[in-house]
This record gives structure tokens, sequence and C-alpha cells, in this order.
């Protein structure tokens, strides 16, 4: 199973004199069960392309194949292909409008025309999924937090049971802990479910410690694919389409440019304290002590 | 559709027209929907037609884009033209069942129907040509005197104001619920008039949340920058009568004048 | 005495049924405490719900106090005859930028706080002209709002309280809604108004990376006042910080995660810089003939506990 994208075009105004692209031919294949970092500044064309593959806009030009299917083609479902590329969008409160929280979660099977006990199946499975408390379930989606509203939006496209998800955004506005709560629920989809996560982001940061491969979107045009530590050795081109690497992409080439020999690879925060404390030999005269402290 | 309404669009080139005050534009749109009234014959339409054409191309407006305001009321205009070509009495051209096709009819729908296409390019030159502060500037100067019989004239400009700010605002917004419960297998097309009322729902309860907080947080930032009502406020861009608008008031007239006397 | 003082500070959101019964009350600001000098940059932290918001509302009047006092400039916020000057003394910025925009036109907006307080018409324009400057928004004057980046957005709001000359803004989450470069666009604003015009500036956010450049970072749990200090003496907290869910810059969490297993670093260490000047001399120890200290400073945040605490 599998997204594929060849030569996908968007054109705002197409054929005026305020002719815009939106997308630029665009390439890509998507496998089942990645996890997926997509990254660029506001305008790159990050929000145009999600809302491609689950059929939301239509590309000028080009195709999108789902599992070898192309979804331009005659007769394509376009409504089953909502339920199996499931897209949650940045803010929770464009879609929420029930009364309570379970029945909000209960539209996107509803609208799936299930029977009512597959439904609330359904919908107790995904709320479940995202570690929503029992307790919230008869409440007011209004009356919740940002982190729960989020939660609570994100069940609404798991309930119809996609085969891939899709993220914009899903922690901007979060303070740092909810933020984590969500992205590490997504994990847990992704490990257990084997879901497919395609994570649109902002934060390198984020983007660098959960996705195994990142895509970077600028001016319409994809400009870096592949693994976290391959694209962040692009961080000066990075850097000049106004993104930045993570933090600590910047120390290792620091330290790599002052003649340290530490692994250029390493991303995370956990990652480069390991790789220094080898390089240090733990700094004998405390090597008993950092010892008990590292454990 | 919503986005072909050109009213309240604001053209920014710099012309005469566009430099006016709002209160000179206001009372020539006036004083041209009055005419459009009087006038009776064809004459008086092309006098009509005549100062039309000048204030446009004075206006520096591409004719393209005025025209598009049009596209706006051209289901209003077919239903009154074939309402009057057909069910005004008179000397009938031809007969289908009861609908009678009559000279007089169809003058009278040709009239109705220049007089409101010349209505709307009109006011489309008002509103293309101000921008919708100075508009209701205007409007709250022009209409001051209605203070004294207790109209809220201050605080009826200001909700003007800040509609056409948030116009755009909440239709981009209705876009974007719309593809999330799109995106959540909603269906807004399909569907008889019940069933399509009720998928409206999950688009609408989104959206007056949306709007009741905006206007919460709104209502809160004019608190927090001392907004209280009109009273002792001062200007920025206080009105201010120009040589210009006097030149206008005197076309306005002779206009006006003219339209009246070559009434039939 | 400072320009903005909260004495015993308490704020209930009170919460009543159809009767006017109390169903709920929550209890937002617990006898908060606190003393703001004239000229800081003072940062607030605190996750969301921990009573940030509600203080800054506090401070201009729009939320009044349940208990304690709040003195603008020695005005206090209860006292309704000063309830239009403690708006012009302490100006304040929201969160989201289209919800606070009034004006159609960029300078029509800048001047709406003018033109409220009665100002005449020349002063308007000299003012919304020297407030555009500041903020950098000169160039996009006759723009409509709709049209600007996020970023933008909020420096015009920002621009619309400088207008109303203020001693001290105010910012509730100003980047909260933005992208990266909006972010960064609005903090350097701040900071450049705080030097240049001598504005008091209290940055409400949870952004660990907007408040190391700060005089003070005061940090709110729970309505009450838990941390307070220089971003430095904070920062050297990193456990107690987590404990408040808030996040540490990942640099400070590599040095903190460092000196934990036993390596020589400073506390508090915010920027990288200051890492690189701290961690250099260490590895050139262990391996002296491929490390080069070209370009390392020794004077900023070596580490030494006296000029770590600078």
């Amino acid at each position: 199973m599998s997204i594929r994208v060849e030569h996908l075009n968007h054109i705002y105004g197409d054929g005026t004199v305020y002719e815009q692209y939106a997308l630029r031919d665009v390439n890509f294949e998507i496998q089942d069960g990645e996890f997926v970092g997509l990254i660029g500044h506001t305008g790159s064309g990050k929000s145009t392309l999600i809302q491609h593959l689950n059929g939301l806009l239509k590309a000028s030009s080009g195709a999108i194949y789902y599992n070898g299917e192309n979804i331009y083609g005659e007769g394509y479902d376009m409504r089953a292909l909502r339920s199996k590329v499931g897209l949650v969008f940045q803010y929770p409160e464009h879609q929420l409008f029930e009364v309570d929280v379970f029945s909000d979660v209960c539209f996107g099977p509803k609208n799936q025309g299930l029977s009512k006990e597959e439904i609330e199946e359904r919908a107790k499975d995904a709320l479940r999924q995202v570690g929503l408390d029992e307790k919230f379930w008869e409440q007011s989606p209004f009356e919740l937090s940002g982190g729960q509203k989020r939660r609570v939006a994100i069940a609404g496209v798991l309930a119809m049971k996609p085969e891939v998800l899709i993220l914009d955004e899903p922690t901007a506005g979060l303070d740092p802990k909810g933020r984590d709560e969500i992205l590490d629920e997504l994990t847990a989809l992704h490990r257990d479910k084997h879901m497919t996560i395609i994570l649109v982001s902002h934060s390198m940061e984020d983007i660098a410690r959960y996705a195994d491969r990142i895509m970077v979107m600028n001016h319409g045009e994809k400009v870096f694919d592949g693994p976290p530590r391959q694209v962040f050795h692009h961080y000066r081109e990075l850097e000049r389409i106004g993104l930045a690497a993570p933090q600590i992409t910047y120390i290792i080439h620091e330290l790599r440019d002052h003649g340290v020999p530490i692994d250029p690879d390493l991303i995370t925060v956990e990652e480069a304290r390991d790789a220094i404390l080898a390089l240090l030999g733990k700094a004998e005269e405390k090597e008993e002590k950092g010892k008990d402290k590292a454990e | 559709m919503i986005r072909d309404i050109t009213l309240g669009q604001y053209y920014p080139v710099d012309s005469v027209i566009h430099r006016m005050d709002p209160r000179t534009k206001l009372f020539g749109t006036m004083v041209f929907i009055i005419s459009l009234f009087l006038a009776n014959s064809i004459v008086a339409y092309a006098v009509a037609t005549v100062f039309l054409i000048l204030a446009v191309r004075i206006s520096k407006v591409p004719f393209k884009f005025i025209v598009r305001g049009l596209k706006a009321v051209v289901f209003l205009l077919l239903i009154s033209v074939s309402f009057n070509m057909f069910l005004t009495p008179g000397e009938p051209i031809f007969q289908i069942g009861f609908l009678k096709l009559t000279w007089e009819g169809l003058r009278t729908a040709g009239f109705m129907a220049l007089r409101l296409i010349y209505l709307v390019l009109g006011s489309s030159i008002m509103t293309l040509t101000t921008t919708p502060n100075e508009l209701t500037d205007g409007l709250e100067r022009s209409l001051g005197f209605l203070n004294k019989v207790g109209v809220p004239v201050h605080e009826i400009s200001m909700m003007m104001s800040i509609a056409l700010r948030f116009i755009p605002i909440l239709i981009e917004e209705t876009d974007k619920i719309m593809k999330a419960q799109m995106a959540r297998g909603a269906d807004f097309e399909t569907g008889n008039l019940i069933q399509k009322a009720k998928s409206m729902v999950p688009l609408l309860v989104p959206l007056f949340i949306s709007a009741f907080r905006r206007a919460t947080d709104l209502a809160m930032a004019m608190e927090a920058r001392c907004y209280h009502g009109g009273e002792g406020r001062t200007k920025m861009k206080p009105l201010k009568y120009e040589k210009r608008d006097r030149i206008a008031y005197l076309v306005y007239i002779v206009y006006l004048v003219l339209v009246i006397l070559l009434r039939k | 005495m400072g320009i903005i003082r909260a004495s015993k500070l308490i704020y209930e959101y009170i919460r009543r049924d159809e009767d006017e019964h109390v169903e709920e009350v929550n209890r937002a600001i617990d006898q908060l405490t606190v003393d703001i000098k004239k000229g800081d940059f003072v940062a607030v932290l605190g996750h969301n719900g921990s009573g940030k918001s509600t203080f800054a509302k506090q401070i201009n009047g729009i939320l009044l106090p349940s208990g304690g006092t709040v003195w603008v400039s020695d005005m206090n916020t209860s006292d309704e005859s000063h309830i239009w000057d403690i708006r012009k003394t302490a100006g304040m910025v929201f969160q989201n930028p289209d919800n606070q925009i009034i004006g159609n036109i960029v300078e029509e907006d800048v001047g709406f706080g003018p033109e409220n307080l009665g100002v005449p018409t020349d002063e308007i324009w000299k003012r919304v002209d020297r407030s555009l400057a500041a903020v950098g928004m000169t160039a996009y004057r006759l723009k409509s709002p709709n049209k600007l980046s996020g970023g933008q957005k909020q420096r015009v709001a920002i621009a619309g309280v400088m207008a109303m000359k203020p001693q001290c803004i105010i910012l509730d989450e100003p980047t909260a809604m933005l992208d990266p470069n909006g972010r960064k666009e609005v903090i350097a604003t701040l900071h450049e108004l705080n030097k240049k015009e001598n504005i008091t500036i209290l940055l409400i956010t949870h952004y660990m990376e907007e408040v190391i450049d700060a005089d003070r970072v005061i940090v709110m749990d729970d309505g009450k006042l838990v941390m307070d200090g220089t971003p430095r003496e904070i920062f050297s907290h990193v456990q107690e910080l987590k404990s408040y869910r808030l996040d540490v810059p990942q640099v400070t969490e590599l040095a903190w995660e460092l000196k934990k297993a036993g390596v020589d670093l400073p506390d508090g260490i915010l920027s990288r810089e200051e890492f690189m000047n701290a961690i250099l001399p260490l590895m050139k120890k262990r391996f002296p003939d491929q490390v080069n200290l070209e370009g390392y400073c020794p004077d900023v945040g070596t580490f030494g506990t006296e000029s770590a605490v600078k």
C-alpha cells in the first residue's frame, strides 16, 4: 500500500497574469507504515500538498496513485479515499460542532454509513487511542482545553479507520507538555497500529525526534526528501529557505568545525549527550559519580 | 458567487474620484440613483450614460472590474426583465398561453434592465474608489443629524466598518471548516433540500462559535485600546471639502437639471 | 516602586447556573505578589491554564481583582476613574492577530487608539508615523491587514499600542499562532522597543527560546508565582521547570544532561556560544592535537560559577 505522487502541479489563476504555482512538479512515494515529517515555512505549499492527498484539492496536472489506483481516474470514489486518508486540520475549532465529545467523534463513521453499533464501537476505540479520559466523553467539546480539543479532533478522524493519518500542525499553540503528549500518542499509533503518518510541522526539533523521513517544501517545490540525519546535513541550505535544523545539529557541526571527531549525524539531545560523554571519557575524575547519575 | 460581489471592494489607484470626500461620492451616488428613476426618455438615459462613462473614466478603475459587480445581480435582472416583458398589458407582439409579449412590456423591461445595471455600476464606482472606512466615516457625518432623533449613528458606522473587515476572514474560515468536515466524510452537495439544510449544521456551528469568539476578542481589544463610544473621539482622517468636491456638487446639479428637463 | 505591582492578587472565575447560584469557583490567580521595574523586559512563563493570561488581563483593567490589588504606575486598577489612564499606560497585545485589528487599513488601525483618546489630528499622524517606523511597518501603511503575514499583523498591533504612548506593553502569548519566522520578527521588535524607546515589556509565552534574552523571568503555576530570576538562574533548574510542564532550549538541556553525568560545565547555559566556550576547552584537553580554539571567546560564560551568574 502506498501513496504515489507524480509530477503534481497546482496553479492558481491558471492562464491569467496572476498565474502562480502553489505546487510545482512534486514527486514522491510514501510506503505503508512510514512516519513522514513535512516541513516548510508558511506559503511553501505544504498545506496545499496534503489537501491533494485526500482529494480536497484537485491538481492542475499530474497524478496521485493511492494503492496503485489513480485518484483522478474516472469513477474513483473520493469520499472513500477521504476515509482511508484521514486529514486532521490545524484548528480543532474548525470541526467540532456536536453537543458532546462522543457524538462529535461519531460524525465521521456516521457519514460512512455504518451501523449504530459499529459507529459507537469505533468512536470509543478512537477516543481511547488518543487517550481522552472517559469522563470527558459526555462533555461539550467547546469546554475542553486546547490539548483535549485537539485529541477529540484527531479521534474524529481516527474513528473513520484511516490507513494514513495526515496532521497539519497538531501541536500549534500547545504548551510543551501538551505537545509531547500528542506527539507520543501519534508515535504509539504508528508503532502499535502500523499507521502511516504524515506530520506537518514548523518545529524541526519535533520532526527530528519522531519522523523517520523528512520532506522539505519551498516555493511549491520539494527541495529535500530523506531520513532526518541526511536532510539536516543541509542545515545551511535549510537556513537559506527560512528554516533551521535542530539546535543540536548546529552544535555538532560547530564541534566538528573545531576539530572534534564527533559523528555528524546526531540530531537529538540524548544522542549528542552520549557522544560527548564518550568523547570526554566521562570526565575521568568524576567517573564514579557520573556513572551513577547517567543511569 | 460571493467573490463576484465587487461592492465593498476597494480598487487602489490614485484618481480625482478616489481623493474626493466620501460625502461627495455618497451624495453623487444618490443623485445618480434619483436621476435613473426620473429619467424616462431615451435622451435622458443618454445623458445618464455619458455621466456614468465619464465617472468610470475619471475613476481609473478598469471597466472590466466594474462590470464584474453585475454578476451578482444577473439572476435578479433576468427575473425582473422577464416579468416586465410578459406581464405588462398592451399591444401584443405574440402570445404563448397566458404569456403575452407586448411593445410596452419590451420598453419597460428595457428601461428596467438599464436602470438596474446603471444602479449597480454607479454604486460600484463609489465602493471601488472609497475605502470602507472612508465610506462609514462619510455615512456617519452625512447622517449625523439622525443622532438627534436617537439613532446611534456612530455605533452603526463602527459596526459596518468592523463587518467589512471581518467578511473576508469569515469567508476564508468557512472554506476551512468545509474542508475539515469534508475530510470527515461530510457531503454538502447531494441530497434533497432538507438533507442539504441538515448537512449545513457541521458547517454553521463552528462558524458561529468562531464568529462569537472573534467578537468577544475584538471587544476586549477595542476596550484595551480605550474605545468608549463616539464621545470625545477625534479623527485621524477628518472629512474636509476641497475644491474638487465643490466642482463635483456643481456637476451633480447641472446633471440632475438636464435629466429633469429631458423628461418626456 | 515598580511600574506594575501586584499585591496578594486573587482572581476567581465563577461559574453560575441559570438561577445565579454559584456552581463552580476556579481560582486562576492565587496570592500573587510581584513588582515589575520600569524599563525591564520581563517574561512570564507557565503552561496553559497556569493563570498567566489572567494576570495579563488584570494589568490593564480588563479583569478586576477578586482580592488583593494591582497598581499600574501607582494607579489602582480597581479605581474606575483611572481606567483610561491605566489602559493608556499599560497597552495590551493579544494572541490572535486577526481579532485585535480594527481598521481596514494598517495606518487607520494604528490611529484607532489615539482617536479614542481624543488626540488632535496632527498629533495622531505624527504618532502613527513614529509607531509604524518603530515596528518597521512603514512600507505597509496603506495595505489591508488581511494581506499581511501573522508576524506583520502582530507588529501592526504593537504599533497600535505604541501610538497610545504607553510606558509598558503587555503581550499575552503574541506568538502562539505564528510560524517560527513570525515569532522571531515579533520578539526582535519587542527587544528593540525595549532598548530604544525604553518601554517596559511584559511578555507572556510558553516558548522557551523567546525568554533567554529577557532581563527577568517569572514562572507561574496554578495561579502562583513559583520561580523568579534571570533567565540563567531559571534555566539552571531544568528539573523544576519540567515539573511545571515547561521545557528548556535544547542547548540548555544538553548542557544540563552533561553536567548531570559529571562534565564540568557552568549552570544555566543559554546559547550555543556559551556552550561552545565551555565545552571546547574540555575537548582540547582530550584531543590536544585535533581541536582548535579558533573563534573561541573566553569572556562569555566560561566555566566557574561567578561568571555564569553574570
